[in-house]
Parts: C-alpha cells; structure tokens; sequence
C-alpha cells in the first residue's frame, strides 16, 4: 500500500511541475522573439502580453515535455529505488520473525560423545552454526536423503570464506543409542561428508536432548533383532550463541536451506557489529 | 556387510527400484515379478522390505486419491467416524 501512495505523491508532484512550467516559457521566448522582429515590426516596442497561438502552442512543447519526461525517469528510478529498499527489508523482517518465534520453545543443554568418542556438551558448540539432524544408522531411505541434503548445504556454505568467524558444523544425533555405538556412527557418517560430527550417548542422554528439542522417536516394531526408529525429519539450526534459529523439512531442497542459512547468518553479523 | 555399508545400502535400493519398474509395467501384478521380488527380498533386511512395501503402498494411495480414482468407501474407512 505504501507503494501505491507514493506513486501518488510522485504524479502529484509530475502534474504540479507541468503547470508550472506552462507559465514560464511564454515570459521566456517572449524575450528572445522581441529581437528578431524589432527591424520589422511596428508595434514592436509594445511587449505582446501574450504570444500568437501557434507560438504559444510551440512554446509549450518545447520545454514542459522535456521537463515532464526528465521528471519522469527520475520519478522510476526513485521509485525502483524505494521498491528495492522495501523488498529487501521485507526478506530481512520474514527471516527475523521467524528467528524470534523460535527462540522461546526449543533448543537446550546437551551432554553427549562424538564418534570420536570424545565428550561434549552444548556449550562446546559455541561460537559455531550448527545444523542438527536426528536419525540412525539402521534408516532405510530417510536419513541417507536427508544426509545427502546436508552434506550439500555443507559444501555450499562452505564455500564462502567470510563465514569463518562462525563456521558452519553439521551434526548428525543418532535417536537409535541401543545399536549405534561411536564406531557405528564413524563408519556410517564418513560416507556423506568428512565434516560431519557425530554424536550418540546413552538412552538418557539422548531423549534429554530429544525432549529439548521436542523431537519424537519410537522404536518401532521388531522383527528378530532389527527394528526401525520412527522419528520427526527435522535439521535443526543453532545460532553462534547457542540458541534456536529456525528449523528446515523435507520440504526445502539443500539450496533453498543453505540461503536461509545465509540470511540468519548475515542477520547475526549485522546485530553483532 | 550390512545397512551401515554403503554398497549394501545402494545395491539394496536398486533391488527395490527393479521390482517397482516391474510392478509399474505389469500393473501391480506381483506373480509376473516375482523373480526380482526374491532378490529384493535378499538384498535388503526383512524390515526394510515391509517399509519399503508399506510406502510403495502408500506412494500408490497418494496418486489415486490425487488423481480422483479413489472410491468413497475406501476414504470413508480412512477418514474416521464424522466429526459433528
């Protein structure tokens, strides 16, 4: 809407520009058609109040379009102008809002080992970006799909050096803890990406992390000693601070999330100068 | 070999990617497939297998329903008892 009244004001200013200029140009060719026709003409040294109609006519075009088509394309490119402002703030708010909604509900300590076996908790994580996906070793189809995803959104914010202060870590949490050792989990992830983390624990250790996160899983039913997890498909995105940002379906494509990525990542750099 | 092998995980889904094409050409026949059926059912743990089947399943559902073919008794049975 705010678009619209300023297309408004500016044809406004356009119409009042124009009608000034209707009334200029008679005084100023008047001046300059005195010279030429002293020799000639008799009434001459009466200055004409106004000029011939054609001369009139003439007077018009010759100047108001220039101005008015000047006035114009400084008009649109002001115009162009504001609009891009706006979009641009825009894009920042939605990412914003959607940041802020999040804060309140999820996120929290974590204290769980690597598949390196090394312990860590929450507050290791600080100072990175983390993107936290939870699955296990044993999926079918979902996991490898969605660790395909991620590995692709790794490599791509990867890319950009400038994001170095915060680095970008992926982080795979196994919701299957009977099964998948630190091992298990090694050999499972470096298929995807070398720069994956892995992280499994005991049963405790993992739903408290689950129950921060609000992320359900289930072991469903066995069939001799295997079994399938049921379990939300969900990447969820921790901010240098250790904070909940925004969370990413299956619905979102690698690049469609890596540039969400980027615009929380730019948005914590402006708040953060 | 197991699922946490990669190998093992993709030889599995081509299995299971065969046995649909066959499935997809004989109209869901499963009697006109059940060569590649076997061999499906080898490559992949029993558990996979019934997952694999239950989405196929539910893949199939999904494109009736879209498409308009599914009928009224069958939505009636999913949908539940009316709400008032």
């Amino acid at each position: 809407m705010s678009m619209i009244s300023h297309l408004f004001s500016i044809r406004a200013t356009t119409c009042l520009t124009r009608n000034i200029l209707r009334a200029t140009p008679i005084r100023l060719l008047s001046s300059a058609s005195s010279s030429p026709n002293k020799t000639t003409n008799a009434n001459d040294h009466i200055l004409p109040k106004e000029l011939p109609s054609s001369e009139k006519r003439k007077a018009k075009f010759n100047i108001s379009w220039k101005t008015v088509s000047v006035t114009f394309i400084g008009a649109a490119s002001l115009i162009a102008f504001i609009y891009y402002l706006d979009q641009r703030k825009m894009q920042k708010r939605k990412v914003l809002q959607r940041a802020a909604v999040g804060k309140m509900a999820i996120g929290g300590p974590f204290s769980l080992i690597t598949h390196e076996r090394k312990p860590v908790t929450d507050k290791d994580f600080r100072g990175q970006w983390l993107l936290i996906y939870f699955g296990f070793t044993h999926c079918p189809d979902i996991c490898p799909e969605e660790l395909e995803k991620l590995s692709e959104i790794t490599d791509l914010l990867r890319r950009d050096k400038s994001t170095q202060k915060n680095p970008f870590q992926p982080v795979f949490v196994s919701v299957d803890p009977e099964r998948d050792t630190p091992e298990l989990v090694s050999t499972y992830i470096k298929d995807y990406s070398p720069h994956f983390i892995g992280l499994t624990g005991t049963r405790e250790q993992v739903a408290e992390m689950c129950k921060h996160y609000r992320v359900y899983f289930s072991q469903g039913p066995k069939v001799g000693d295997d079994y399938i997890v049921d379990h939300a498909i969900i990447m969820y995105l921790i901010n240098p601070n250790g904070e909940f940002v925004d969370y990413y379906g299956r619905n979102k494509n690698a690049k469609e999330v890596a540039y969400a990525i980027e615009q929380h990542m730019n948005a914590f750099k402006e708040s953060n100068k | 070999m197991s699922v946490i092998d990669k190998k093992y995980r993709e030889k599995c889904w081509l299995t299971r990617d065969d046995y649909w094409k066959c499935l997809d050409t004989n109209k869901e026949e499963k009697e006109k497939c059940l060569q590649l059926r076997q061999l499906f059912e080898s490559s992949c743990p029993a558990t996979w297998v019934t997952h694999f089947d239950q989405k196929r399943e539910y893949d199939i559902f999904k494109r009736q329903l879209a498409l308009g073919e599914v009928e009224t008794d069958k939505l009636k049975s999913i949908k539940g008892p009316s709400k008032p």
